[in-house]
């Protein structure tokens, strides 16, 4: 694992997620998170959306052109990265925060970027953080309007 | 014994011929877990970009702007690119059919 921790989200970031389960109503938002990694916690800096593509309100594909935006500065693209491409998130209106059995297969698919992994659900109003190591998701807490929750 | 050495002993000279160098492309390939850096020939490079993503799926980008079939894309045009770029494709969802293979048409 890249890391084992994850430090709580900046306000703007947790804002923009959680707004944006509620901005399209039923429809699942998604896109990237940047930061650092200090000391084996992830820090993240930026929640960057991304369009999302897909023909189903249910499910997310994240827009190539602006997702390969998102990632330039980071470790993902570039050789001098300015932040580090910690993972992804996405929505889940009316649906648990736990990862989907779509979930699972686009993750072992390789759709999906090793390392965190947080779903907002409108149930409960939470934010659900997992790892992907890239064979299974580990639980790494869950917040519910930015206080941790376990 | 080789025709430079018989040439030498002779005294006379080699004609020496233009080397005919294949112009050389770069391209990154950016997976779950990173990126590769990756340069071959243009005719190469567009041979193994295809059958990357037609057996592992992924986007395919020249000069960051997606092409969605590959058919169309010719050795000319990567080497006329200064960015050739191939990622996956980032999904999920709660009711997704993952298609086989995600991506351009190859």
């Amino acid at each position: 694992m890249k890391f084992r921790n994850i430090g709580d989200l900046p306000f703007d970031a947790f804002t923009l997620i959680s707004a944006s389960a509620y901005k399209t109503p039923g429809r699942e938002a998604c896109g990237v998170l940047v930061g650092s990694i200090v000391n084996d916690t992830a820090l993240v800096y930026q929640a960057r959306p991304i369009k999302n593509i897909s023909e189903n309100d249910d499910s997310f594909v994240m827009d190539p052109t602006e997702y390969l935006a998102a990632i330039m500065d980071t470790d993902f693209y570039s050789d001098t990265p300015k932040y580090t491409l910690l993972g992804i998130y996405h929505t889940h209106p009316d649906f648990p925060g736990y990862p989907s059995l779509i979930d699972w297969n686009a993750a072992e698919s390789g759709n999906v970027i090793r390392g965190m992994y947080l779903i907002f659900t409108t149930h409960g109003n939470s934010l659900h953080s997992y790892y992907w190591d890239g064979d299974k998701f580990i639980v790494l807490k869950r917040t519910q309007y930015g206080s941790s929750a376990s | 014994m080789s025709e430079v050495v018989k040439a030498h002993e002779a005294g006379t000279e080699l004609e020496v011929l233009p080397v005919e160098t294949k112009p050389m492309v770069k391209y990154k390939i950016i997976e779950s877990t990173g990126f590769s850096n990756n340069e071959k020939p243009a005719a190469e490079a567009l041979d193994a970009i295809k059958t990357y993503v037609a057996t592992r799926g992924g986007w395919f980008y020249l000069d960051g702007a997606p092409h969605l079939n590959l058919d169309t894309v010719t050795p000319q045009m990567l080497e006329d690119a200064s960015m050739i770029t191939v990622t996956n494709v980032i999904l999920g969802g709660v009711a997704l059919e993952i298609p086989k293979h995600w991506g351009p048409t190859v």
